[in-house]
């Protein structure tokens, strides 16, 4: 075929194609130009809930330096309720346990801090969560549900603190060998330096030294 | 062929074709095309680019932080070290990868929080209020742009956010506090006895052999280090000061001369403002506000209160209600307006000025009293004079004579007698010394230096001219050197048969202590090991693992290392002690305390022991999630 046809062949060719596929065609840009548009809203949608939710937090992180914990835990309340989507959700609910906690209701504790495993979208905020919680069933003598909370995932850079607690959990269980190695295994694995943590595992190691 | 592809370029496809190639363009720009050789990225953090700038400006802000907390002592060279280069870096790196996972996980601050945040900071603010010429004047200073610095607020508050996410939500159960007081407090009882080395060296003779075999084998220990003496002439200002001559006249004339002032004048007025308004015609507004201000002027001479008619015509109300008092000024401390210092200096005391101009308006100024400068007399001032006079005199003399000092002893390498003759100084002689220095003078580097360098030690010549620092200049020659060599065999025999005897004693200590505690392991009572070795035990002992009061640290450590005794049975343990010997250890009791029985203060430690731990710890643990998870390629080659 010559590859230089004159113009006008060109041009019956394009209109022939064009009423084959001219509706699908167009169809096909107004429906591309709709999730341009439609993933612009989206977007601002999620920016504009965000920062009311990190607004929300802003507050509830100053009636908490403000003492005044049933404010504070109204606002946490709402990041969980209406912005589930955002990470502060999350840290609503560390923040009303928190709360909970030192005024003694150690059951709404326990609630919130369940609430954040199991739906906070930040991974972080579930560690810590799950790290807590468990110290709160140890402290209720609930050994082995706390045991199987530290020991579903231990990583995320909080390896040596799921370590360190389960060895805790399994000093009060009576199983000192495999404690005694859980405890290496978290002095191996802690972030440099984390002093405080060395000495404090070093110490609970020390604590169970056996003979020989 | 290139005939027909024109023809065609000029049709409609070329058109579309032309279309097609702009579209990179509009979407990503030209600049996408060329590397930025100036600024060359320094490190990539998961597909994110540092740039250079980025990281010079860090390092900079590095260097200040440690220049301020050195208080500007510190060696430069330390700022060119990999280490500190690579601290900055890692700052960076933890800081992008903060910034990259809060973007992932949806934290956001909005443009209205950060303006509410500038507007309430106290640094752009006056009386309480937000002032935007004082926001964008900091920022300037700070060398920000106003949308560089809100993206660093920006950055800041998430970071802050994220952090407060963990420290401020801790809890610290029961369980934990009396686990961690326990542990912290816990006392161990123990007794121990030592068995010293000394008493076990006499027992070895080593072979004479063996002494000569460490005496060949450890020569460099036993060398004594090539040494010289050295000769030098010292050029100081210090010892021309003292023999230069001042006179009494030159002293007196000094003092004439000298600022004598303990105490500047101060001078203490009143003013009233009749303020001009700095927009439209000032000409006319000045002269209006210079008719009111005689008036005021005449009511004044006529015998008015000042204090009445500051409070009601004076627009600078800071003072209009004090009576128009502006307090006791000394000149130049820039407390007041140029002009105004210059009338009020102007005034005799408990006159009325003229209308004066300044950059506010006219003012009127009444000098209410002056405070006279206070002086020093020539008795204070005498001895500090005469010793600044004599170090000028002999800071010229050094001057001029320098020059001469250097010429002279670089002409007659071969001896100090002409700088000597020639400038009267005195030939002083050094101890012996090696490279790595003697006493006094000899310590300094640079003496070292150029005494042990080939034109001084070798060919035996004048040293150059050596600046100890600007005011001490010195030229030496060695008189006398000594090669390196060994020791003698007689000289260093008795140290060697000592540490031949303390090492075989050490060694059978340890042999002996280990079947000791074997012993005691075995049953035979700590009593029974102790009589039948000659050993004595020291004092029991109750202490916590952090009582540093206790000299024998090894003992300790190893006491809470050991596994706790039953009242029954005690445990029993051994722990060499270096060069001193080995001790015996028997642990009788665990004392472990409730919280309940600690003190407060004990508690409260536990405590802040365990909110560090819940709190910033696990920061620090989502940093190393971060970390652990984080591609991060280095650039060496453009740190």
């Amino acid at each position: 075929m010559d590859p230089f046809e004159s113009e006008d062949e060109d041009l019956a060719k394009v209109k022939e194609w064009w009423k084959k596929n001219g509706s699908s065609a167009a169809a096909g840009v107004v429906i591309g130009v709709a999730l341009v548009f439609g993933n612009n809203w989206w977007g601002n949608y999620r920016t504009q809930r965000a920062e009311n939710a990190s607004k929300i937090y802003e507050q509830m992180m100053i009636q908490n330096a403000a003492k005044q914990p049933e404010a504070a835990q109204k606002l946490g309340g709402r990041l969980m309720k209406d912005f589930a989507a955002t990470p502060y959700a999350g840290k609503g609910a560390l923040f009303i346990a928190h709360l909970s906690y030192q005024s003694g209701d150690v059951e709404n504790a326990q609630r919130q801090l369940q609430w954040a495993v199991d739906n906070a979208i930040e991974p972080a905020t579930i560690h810590v969560a799950r790290l807590r919680l468990a110290r709160i069933l140890e402290d209720k003598g609930k050994l082995d549900a706390a045991l199987k909370l530290v020991r579903r995932e231990q990583t995320g850079g909080y390896t040596a603190q799921y370590l360190e607690l389960e060895a805790d959990l399994l000093v009060a269980q009576g199983d000192k060998s495999l404690a005694r190695k859980k405890y290496r295994k978290a002095l191996g694995s802690l972030a440099p330096g984390l002093t405080d943590a060395k000495t404090v595992i070093r110490m609970k190691l020390d604590d169970l030294a056996e003979a020989g | 062929m290139l005939s027909t592809i024109r023809d065609k370029a000029t049709g409609w496809i070329a058109w579309v074709v032309v279309f097609l190639i702009t579209i990179p363009f509009a979407l990503w720009g030209v600049g996408s095309y060329f590397e930025d050789q100036a600024n060359p990225s320094v490190a990539e953090i998961n597909g994110d680019e540092i740039d250079s700038d980025v990281y010079k400006q860090a390092l900079e802000k590095q260097k200040q932080t440690l220049r301020q907390r050195a208080g500007g002592k510190i060696d430069p060279s330390l700022f060119d070290s990999p280490q500190f280069r690579r601290r900055a870096l890692d700052n960076i790196i933890e800081r992008r990868l903060l910034l990259q996972d809060a973007e992932d996980q949806g934290y956001q601050i909005g443009d209205d929080q950060i303006n509410e945040y500038i507007r309430s900071s106290s640094q752009f603010q006056r009386d309480g209020k937000f002032v935007q010429e004082l926001y964008i004047r900091a920022l300037r200073n700070a060398g920000y742009s106003s949308s560089g610095y809100e993206e660093s607020l920006r950055q800041d508050n998430v970071l802050q956010q994220i952090i407060n996410g963990f420290t401020q939500s801790t809890i610290i159960t029961k369980k934990e506090l009396e686990r961690m007081a326990r542990l912290q407090n816990q006392k161990r009882k123990f007794d121990y006895a030592v068995i010293s080395t000394k008493s076990f060296m006499d027992k070895f003779n080593p072979p004479p052999e063996d002494i000569k075999a460490a005496y060949d084998s450890n020569t460099s220990q036993y060398r004594i280090p090539e040494q010289v003496q050295v000769e030098y002439v010292r050029l100081a200002i210090n010892d021309l000061s003292k023999q230069v001559k001042v006179s009494k006249e030159q002293v007196v004339q000094a003092y004439e001369s000298a600022d004598r002032t303990v105490e500047a004048e101060k001078r203490r007025a009143r003013h009233i403002l009749i303020a001009v308004e700095a927009t439209g015609d000032s000409a006319t507004a000045f002269a209006d506000a210079e008719v009111q201000a005689k008036k005021i002027i005449k009511q004044l001479e006529d015998g008015a209160d000042f204090a009445k008619l500051a409070k009601v015509h004076s627009a600078d109300t800071a003072t209009a209600n004090k009576g128009g008092d502006l307090g006791f000024q000394e000149r130049g401390s820039g407390a007041l307006s140029p002009t105004l210092e210059t009338a009020i200096f102007a005034l005799k005391e408990g006159r009325i000025s003229k209308p004066i101009r300044s950059a506010f308006g006219v003012h009127v100024i009444k000098l209410d009293k002056i405070k006279k400068a206070k002086k020093k007399s020539f008795g204070e001032m005498r001895a500090r004079l005469e010793s600044d006079m004599r170090h000028k005199m002999a800071e010229a003399q050094f001057l001029e004579q320098a020059e001469q000092f250097g010429d002279l002893s670089y002409e007659h390498p071969e001896s100090l007698q002409p700088v000597v003759d020639e400038l009267g100084l005195k030939v002083k002689k050094s101890g012996w010394f090696s490279r790595s220095g003697g006493k006094g003078l000899a310590g300094n580097p640079k003496i070292i230096g150029a005494a042990f360098s080939e034109e001084v030690l070798v060919d035996k010549q004048n040293s150059e001219v050596i600046e100890l620092d600007s005011d001490n200049l010195i030229v030496l020659r060695v008189v006398a050197h000594r090669e390196s060599k060994l020791k003698p065999f007689k000289e260093v025999k008795d140290s060697i048969v000592a540490r031949l005897q303390s090492t075989q004693a050490r060694a059978e200590i340890s042999k002996l202590g280990g079947q000791f505690v074997a012993k005691l392991n075995s049953g035979v009572s700590w009593n029974e090991v102790l009589r039948q070795n000659k050993l004595s035990a020291q004092q029991s002992k109750t202490l916590a693992r952090d009582d540093y009061s206790f000299k024998k640290q090894d003992v300790l450590k190893r006491v809470f290392k050991m596994p706790r005794p039953t009242p029954k049975t005690p445990v029993y343990a051994g722990v060499a002690l270096g060069q001193e010997g080995f001790a015996l250890i028997r642990l009788k009791q665990v004392v472990d305390n409730t919280s309940d029985e600690l003190e407060k203060g004990a508690v409260a430690n536990a405590k802040a022991v365990l909110q560090t731990r819940g709190g910033a710890e696990y920061f620090s643990s989502y940093q190393k999630g971060l970390r652990d998870r984080a591609d991060v390629i280095i650039h060496e080659e453009n740190l």
